[in-house]
């Protein structure tokens, strides 16, 4: 009887299962598979061709004891993103409020805010390194026409990441459509009651609208922290120096992965530090969601 | 019940992932050949069998071109041409672990010193070997061709063959005679400095007066693109200054010919003559705006390259040598050294193939084959010897420019002036990063602007970051 059950429950979800089968396929194919395979690198000597000899722990105590691009790889990871993602985060929920607001042409506004967002990294990138130019660039000119100092940009490791940085906030349009379809979520009922109570804008923001885009807000910071803790910027290969920047400066984890692996034929070194950075982000996003308190997911939610 | 499912099928999942990978880590690998082997110098001329060829996209006519060459021995071989999409090591990485390799790749000294470590290029001395002991009148002979830039093939360029360099590359100076004329530089054939064998201060008089002219009509320009951090240039600098980068097992690049080294390239950057390296305004050789160009690119690629950019407008091909010209790399000092280097075509030793892929690469190494090359554009100098007549235009390479100061390509072979990067014979398998080190010590050094104590600083902290990098790559990583 209860197998008859099973067997009917099975035949009309047949069709759900056929349809997940390519994704499932797809993510088994393309994801676990390569995943668990470079697990399996990540303790071996391996040079991606022959050269296959198991060494144990090694490749992880490397990276921590005798790897002298560790510190600085890591170092410039975070750096970056602890400025970029609160940075980002302010920047592009600014800019979706100011796109939010009911003003004639609005919608052009919106579409100029998001058009850098679907423009190829590699053009991004040829297009910062002249604009960063820093004898003969639009913001060196800038820089002499306001009086500023002589700008070095790109050309000095003291300024790289600054400048790095300054060219992140070109795509702030991502993030911005994001809360903008947040923002049409919150019921017009709400602000409604507020306005009839009395609330001004500010007022109506922080105890409405901040508090109900706080889920897309969470999305968007442990979406933003797994993003550039993996930064591999086109930008910055775009840019020269084998995507290291002057002096090591944008030397990013993810760049020395690719450096290790097809540049330096240690596969099974890359591995390891693919697999070290996978435990860093996921210790983040673990305590991310532990402390998610902040977030309001309804109305009457907190 | 079906959360119960729900589970086994994740499991099931996640052990197919597991066992696939495991099956991936040990698979289906093609078997590499040996420094040993048998070889058969007279594979049967009948035999139908494909040679699969990877290299740019850009050379798919020129071995169309060869196999038709080829076929005339050998007529039903067949080519199957495979374009290179990205750096060499990653492809044949993935085409070693799919079980794809091609029997011949084309090659360049940093990959190959990188890919011999991973066994998969052919040793070919049994074949040269062979070769020699055969004593047949068209046996292929390695004295036939320049000794330098043959040993540039080998491991460590002084051991076994893993490459056929198909040409030798020399650095020289292209020079835009309109804008040495225009600024009152002497070009008089006769009487002229610019020429081969003039010398480094030669060659700064010549960039002052070019200078001086740039600045009284306002372009801000540099005046020639000079690729100071590719290490055929730099290099050659060091070199000539006497910097010796290891000696006896420990690095020795803090000294003062390094000091001097440096110091006269970046015043080449503070006088204006070449820019910062991280700017991307130069000085437009190929636009016919710099008056220099320092590299290696053949006379015939550089005409292509002036005529498609209309460099100097209304003027023909046949015209353009009144406009253009080539003269050897200044000499530096009483040990002059002049950047080298060649590109070349390494047999796989995953191949099944191997007599058929010798005697093609054999075949490119022939006149007729060095021929083919120039035909298709590669007009750079001959592996050949016998091919070094500028004047003989039965060597294709000459042909069409025999107008132009071809000599320069082959200036001071003789006097042993010919320096290519054997630095990164320090240890070959982190040869990138030694030339990272060295190319990060000359940018951070000429790209700094400050006052004398701080350039002074600047530049002993380039060299001594550069000694510790050298250090950590060739001893310590």
């Amino acid at each position: 009887m209860q197998n008859a059950r099973l067997k009917r429950k099975l035949m009309n979800e047949l069709g759900g299962y056929l349809f997940t089968l390519p994704v499932l396929l797809g993510v088994l194919i393309f994801t676990y598979y390569p995943a668990v395979q470079s697990l399996i690198y990540s303790f071996f000597e391996y040079d991606g061709f022959v050269q296959m000899n198991p060494v144990g722990f090694r490749n992880f105590i490397r990276i921590f004891t005798l790897d002298r691009e560790t510190g600085t790889v890591f170092l410039n990871t975070f750096v970056y993103a602890v400025i970029t993602v609160p940075l980002g985060l302010v920047l592009g929920y600014s800019l979706a409020l100011l796109a939010n607001t009911r003003i004639r042409g609005i919608s052009a506004f919106r579409v100029l805010f998001y058009l850098p967002v679907i423009i190829p990294g590699v053009s991004a990138g040829i297009l910062w390194r002249d604009l960063f130019d820093p004898t003969f660039g639009i913001m060196a000119q800038i820089f002499r026409i306001l009086g500023l100092p002589e700008p070095t940009f790109f050309a000095e490791a003291s300024t790289s990441m600054a400048t790095l940085v300054w060219t992140t906030t070109w795509s702030m349009g991502g993030g911005m459509v994001i809360w903008l379809a947040a923002f049409k979520n919150i019921p017009a009922a709400l602000y409604e009651s507020a306005r009839l109570d009395g609330a001004g804008y500010f007022r109506q923001l922080f105890s409405i609208t901040i508090p109900l885009s706080t889920p897309m807000i969470f999305y968007n910071l442990v979406t933003s922290v797994i993003g550039t803790l993996q930064i591999f910027s086109t930008m910055i290969i775009a840019g020269g120096t084998s995507g290291r920047g002057v002096d090591n400066s944008l030397y990013f984890i993810a760049v020395k992965i690719y450096n290790e692996a097809f540049t330096r034929g240690s596969m099974g070194y890359a591995s390891a530090l693919a697999w070290v950075l996978f435990a860093i982000i996921a210790v983040l996003t673990v305590v991310m969601f532990m402390s998610n308190r902040w977030v309001q997911y309804s109305e009457d939610n907190g | 019940m079906m959360k119960k499912l729900m589970s086994v099928l994740a499991c099931l999942m996640l052990s197919a992932a597991l066992a696939l990978s495991l099956f991936g880590c040990g698979g289906d690998r093609p078997e590499i050949t040996g420094d040993e082997y048998e070889v058969n110098l007279n594979p049967d001329k009948n035999a139908e069998i494909t040679l699969k060829v990877t290299s740019y996209e850009s050379e798919r006519e020129l071995f169309e071109d060869l196999m038709a060459g080829f076929n005339k021995e050998y007529p039903n071989v067949k080519l199957e041409f495979d374009p290179l999409a990205g750096d060499l090591y990653n492809t044949m990485m993935g085409y070693y672990n799919g079980n794809n390799m091609p029997d011949i790749m084309i090659n360049q000294s940093f990959d190959m010193l990188a890919l011999d470590g991973s066994k998969i290029l052919l040793n070919l001395d049994p074949y040269i070997k062979a070769e020699a002991a055969s004593g047949a009148e068209d046996a292929f002979d390695e004295s036939d061709y320049y000794d330098y830039f043959w040993k540039l093939g080998q491991r460590d360029f002084d051991g076994v063959q893993i490459m056929i360099p198909r040409t030798s590359d020399q650095v020289v100076v292209h020079v835009n005679k309109d804008v040495l004329k225009a600024a009152g530089v002497d070009i008089n054939p006769e009487t002229t400095k610019v020429r081969n064998g003039w010398t480094w201060e030669d060659f700064l008089e010549v960039c002052a007066q070019v200078r001086a002219y740039f600045d009284l009509n306002g372009v801000t320009r540099p005046i020639m693109d000079a690729y100071i951090t590719w290490e055929a240039n730099f290099n050659a600098i060091f070199q000539s200054f006497g910097v010796e980068y290891f000696t006896d097992g420990e690095v020795t690049v803090d000294s003062q010919a390094t000091r001097d080294a440096l110091d006269l390239i970046r015043d080449l950057r503070v006088k204006g003559y070449i820019s910062k390296t991280t700017s991307s305004n130069g000085a437009n050789f190929d636009g016919g705006q710099g008056a220099f160009m320092i590299h290696s690119r053949s006379i015939g690629l550089t005409v292509e390259e002036l005529l498609k950019k209309d460099a100097f407008p209304g003027v023909s091909e046949e015209d353009l040598q009144e406009h253009y010209d080539v003269v050897s790399f200044p000499l530096i000092g009483d040990q002059p050294k002049i950047g080298a280097g060649v590109a070349g075509y390494s047999v796989a030793s995953t191949t099944e193939n191997r007599d058929y892929a010798w005697q093609f690469v054999k075949f490119m190494l022939s006149k007729e084959g060095q021929n083919i090359f120039a035909d298709n554009g590669i007009t750079a100098v001959p592996m050949r010897k016998d091919m070094a007549d500028i004047t003989d235009e039965t060597n294709h390479w000459v042909r069409g420019y025999t107008q132009y100061n071809l000599s320069a390509y082959m200036y001071g072979r003789e006097e042993n002036y010919i320096a290519a990067s054997e630095f990164m014979l320090e240890r070959p398998s982190k040869s990138n990063d030694l030339r990272s080190s060295l190319a990060t010590m000359v940018e951070t050094y000429i790209n700094f602007d400050g006052d004398e104590a701080a350039v002074a600083e600047r530049l002993t902290e380039a060299i001594k970051t550069c000694k510790s990098d050298l250090e950590y790559w060739a001893y310590q990583s």
